[in-house]
């Protein structure tokens, strides 16, 4: 027992770092949104190295600029996982990157870990979700914008899977709580064209508008919005990055609304904490999101999982993944079981002159994950989804 | 022997070092596994209250999609069959651990009330603070949209119930929403029920405004002024934030306990079981006691065969000694009775003993104390010994275990000397060398008889030609093939390599005589 003891001391001490990929863009039209994951994936790995890594594994993080790689999803993703050996993969803002990388993962059986709020209806024995579901996120959003703002809602998303999943859920809603929508319309990803967009918005006079649009365009969005009508519209965003806000008009501030698993005014001691550590790193948190804060978090429960597993395949870790639970920066986060998905605490906030959040309503709790919203079956989702596929010449929307 | 004993104490340190490190790490590993065991009876005891309430959650689920239930939300204005609905309720949902039933429309308005009819018909607005918790958990579910656990008080904390909403739709439509109330005494036999550890307390415990308040708990002596309350509050802090852990904790006398807390994340809550860690471990004592038993017998049993050994060996160099006193003479006997001319060579593949006479020494006795002195001289740089001295032959023994060559390089520097000492004194000394060994594992196998062989040119002898697998050979090692190569100055017999043994063969072309 005593040899094993050391055998076992021994190879702790040369057990193999264990890589993680992180397959994101560090510059361009998506820049601002992904960065702060990038930094937050990094001051977790500094954090975990400083204590004993992953079970006495040091953590190698192994990067992929998507921008720089000509948003190659599937040859990045395959490169990463193929030919760097990454045990796990940390990858993707937008739905259709995510359902590009799926294929790659599960051809590899590795493991990947989304952080970002989607569209829901998907599900995978590769994949953990951790951003919110439409039930932790849309849902509610639309319905306290009806609460508070009216019925007539106008739909603006980017031209792409997740935006019309949210907005086919929306519509399905919206209907249910007798609205209205006065308008639907999507952009192309990286389009800043958005005159004819925002004209019929004004013309349509909405009571709010659901905002799924992606990337820089929401600046544009708002600073053309306000030029053209001066009393600001009142805007629930799914998908802005905290990041942008600081080049929106201020004017805007007020009738700005998000809703988002994370909120950084948040007097959780976890949170205050980790605002400090990442202020002290990187000089500023107003780049903060949700998803950077959940990376975070997923790092810690990575952690967990590897301490629990007997070994680092990535099953194995996936299958330990689920029921961890953290409390986290954003409150606690827990792993259903049943389907990979977060159990997360939702925020509905509007902006101050200031630029940060102002809390409206929120959850008190995490909510429960539901994949497939029920306002429709399993198998409508999916045939919409297939739809929208075969629709865009078997791709997940217009990228480029 | 005292030496012995010391190198017996030294051999024994080691020993103890080992098994005293064994013992720690089967403790570590025995409190661990236990510490494990635990946690994973508070983890099964979470994930059992997490799928009690998510049954329950999807109880309120099909109960809101029941035609009684959407006619309920559609006709409002009237009022429908009470009765019917209290029956219901008593027999169906009752059986399910649900207490009371609560509908609100999509307007605010209280459509139903199992046990309160009074409040029917009024606007959640309306109601008085008793009632305030509804507008509060009609609010959350009419946002979420779908069923939904909350846990709550009202205002004068007696209301302490699970609340369980969902949404009612009904053509499609959202109608408004159903809240029931769960019966503590339902949860509480899902939270507290044994788990085969009597002796454990449990709390569970909800966060309110960023405090920690205990919702139920089967400890009767606990309260917030016990002395274990701060680690208690400090477990459930953790929990209830969503950690999961197990930690030790020491009362003021010094009592130790085993906190387990997990998160429970149906209904946001913070679990904790404690255990008096002197119960628990008494459990393993037996276990632990065997370890600690198995180790003393293994103890016991390196002493035991280090001593036996120790005796064992010591009996067989009187053994050894015996051969040499007695067998010895005889073999030799063999051969110095016989006439001899001619040198001769006896030589083994392994050696620990040489012994060399020189026969018949026909010189003057100041020449013979010569070559006495050559001879001791080359006993002293060999590290040999005389040891036996009979009817004029003398035996030289190693000093200690030699290897072969060693024993022929002694055995022809003093044939060398011998040589020497015949010419320069123009006399004929004659001598037999026997180079014998007899091996260890021999002496361990109670061999009775040594082991020789005698090759010269004029005769051979060996006890191991009786039972070799090759007539008139013997193999030997390469080491004695070489030293017999290097002295062809003592023409002894051609040596037969077939290049395919690493052992060379020996062919002798003479039986003995």
């Amino acid at each position: 027992m005593t040899c094993h003891y050391f055998i076992f001391k021994y190879n702790y001490n040369k057990l193999e770092e264990y890589k993680i990929g992180v397959l994101l863009a560090q510059k361009g039209e998506f820049g601002s949104s992904e960065q702060p994951i990038i930094n937050a994936i990094q001051l977790a790995t500094e954090e975990i190295n400083q204590q004993d890594g992953f079970g006495g594994r040091k953590i190698k993080l192994v990067f992929e600029d998507l921008e720089e790689g000509g948003l190659d999803f599937k040859g990045l993703s395959e490169k990463l996982i193929r030919d760097q050996k990454v045990s796990v993969l940390f990858a993707c803002w937008t739905s259709a990157c995510r359902k590009e990388v799926k294929p790659v993962v599960e051809k590899y059986n590795s493991l990947m870990i989304y952080t970002n709020q989607y569209e829901g209806v998907e599900e995978s024995s590769h994949m953990i979700y951790l951003g919110a579901t439409p039930n932790q996120q849309l849902i509610p959003a639309v319905k306290w914008m009806m609460d508070h703002f009216g019925k007539r809602v106008y739909l603006v998303g980017s031209d792409y899977i997740y935006p019309h999943v949210s907005n086919k859920l929306a519509k399905l809603q919206i209907s249910s709580l007798q609205g209205e929508i006065v308008g639907e319309r999507y952009v192309p990803l990286k389009s800043h064209e958005l005159n004819n967009l925002i004209k019929e918005i004004v013309e349509t006079k909405p009571d709010f508008i659901l905002n799924t649009l992606n990337g820089d365009a929401n600046i544009d969005f708002f600073n053309s919005l306000l030029k053209m009508n001066n009393h600001p519209i009142p805007v629930m965003s799914l998908s802005l990055a905290d990041g942008m806000v600081a080049k929106i008009s201020p004017h805007y501030y007020s009738n700005m609304y998000s809703a988002w698993t994370y909120l950084s005014s948040s007097e959780n001691e976890r949170n205050k904490q980790f605002l400090d550590k990442y202020r002290l790193k990187y000089g500023t948190t107003e780049d903060l999101n949700d998803p950077a804060v959940t990376a975070y978090a997923a790092m810690y429960l990575l952690q967990q999982a590897i301490k629990s597993a007997p070994n680092i395949k990535p099953r194995v870790i996936r299958d330990k993944l689920l029921r961890q639970s953290s409390a986290s920066p954003a409150g606690a986060i827990y792993i259903d079981p049943l389907n990979g998905h977060g159990w997360r605490t939702l925020y509905i906030t509007n902006r101050a002159s200031d630029g940060s959040h102002l809390l409206k309503w929120s959850s008190v709790a995490p909510i429960r994950p539901v994949v497939y919203p029920k306002l429709q079956t399993k198998l409508e989702w999916e045939f919409f989804t297939y739809k929208l596929y075969l629709n865009w010449d078997k791709s997940w929307g217009k990228i480029y | 022997m005292v030496s012995k004993f010391l190198v017996l104490i030294a051999a024994l340190i080691p020993v103890s070092i080992i098994c005293y490190l064994s013992y720690r790490i089967a403790d570590k590993v025995l409190t661990d596994e236990i510490k494990q065991g635990l946690n994973i009876f508070a983890e099964k005891k979470t994930q059992a209250t997490d799928n009690f309430m998510y049954e329950r959650t999807q109880d309120i689920y099909q109960f809101s999609h029941l035609p009684t239930i959407k006619s309920l939300f559609a006709n409002s204005a009237e009022r429908i069959d009470q009765e019917v609905l209290a029956q219901f309720i008593k027999q169906v949902l009752n059986d399910t651990g649900f207490e009371q039933v609560y509908a609100v429309n999509n307007h605010n308005q209280i459509i139903y009330a199992s046990q309160n009819a009074s409040i029917i018909g009024k606007k959640l607005a309306e109601l008085n603070d008793t009632y305030k918790f509804l507008e509060e958990i009609y609010n959350l579910s009419s946002t979420l949209l779908s069923p939904d656990v909350v846990f709550g008080q009202s205002i004068d904390e007696k209301l302490d119930k699970i609340f369980i909403s969902s949404p009612v739709f009904d053509k499609g439509l959202y109608q408004g929403s159903l809240i029931l109330t769960l019966k503590p005494e339902a949860l509480k036999r899902e939270l507290f029920q044994s788990l085969s550890i009597n002796e454990s307390h449990k709390y569970v415990a909800t966060r309110q405004n960023g405090k920690v308040k205990i919702a139920y708990t089967n400890d009767k002596a606990f309260s917030n002024k016990s002395p274990q309350a701060d680690e208690i509050f400090k477990s459930l802090d953790l929990a209830t934030q969503g950690e999961n852990g197990y930690k030790t904790v020491k009362d003021a006398s010094g009592r130790a306990y085993i906190y387990i807390y997990r998160y429970i994340p149906e209904m946001n809550m913070g679990f904790l079981m404690t255990h008096d860690s002197s119960i628990i471990y008494d459990r393993s004592q037996w276990l632990k006691k065997r370890v600690i038993f198995l180790y003393c017998i293994g103890v016991t049993a390196i002493l035991y065969l280090t001593i036996w050994g120790m005796f064992r060996v010591r009996k067989l160099q009187h053994r050894h000694e015996r051969l040499i006193e007695n067998h010895l003479p005889q073999v030799l006997h063999k051969f110095i009775d016989k006439p001899s001319h001619a040198n001769e060579v006896v030589t083994l593949d392994r050696a620990c003993v040489v012994r060399l006479s020189i026969d018949k020494i026909d010189v003057l006795p100041e020449h013979a104390s010569f070559l006495a002195q050559e001879l001791q001289l080359i006993c002293n740089v060999y590290n040999y010994m005389q040891v036996l001295s009979f009817n004029g032959t003398t035996f030289f023994i190693s000093q200690e275990e030699q290897k072969q060559i060693t024993n022929l390089d002694f055995c022809f520097a003093i044939a060398q000397a011998v040589k020497l000492f015949n010419q320069q004194y123009e006399s004929y000394v004659k001598f037999n060398i026997f180079l014998s060994i007899v091996p260890i594992e021999m002496l361990l196998l109670d061999a009775e008889e040594m082991r020789y062989d005698l090759i010269t040119n004029k005769r051979i002898f060996s006890n191991r030609m009786i039972d070799a697998p090759l007539n008139n050979s013997i193999l030997i090692t390469k080491e004695a093939k070489d030293a017999l190569v290097d002295v062809q100055a003592f023409d002894f017999v051609a040596l037969d390599d077939d290049g395919y043994r690493v052992t060379p063969k020996l062919v002798v072309d003479k039986r003995p005589d």
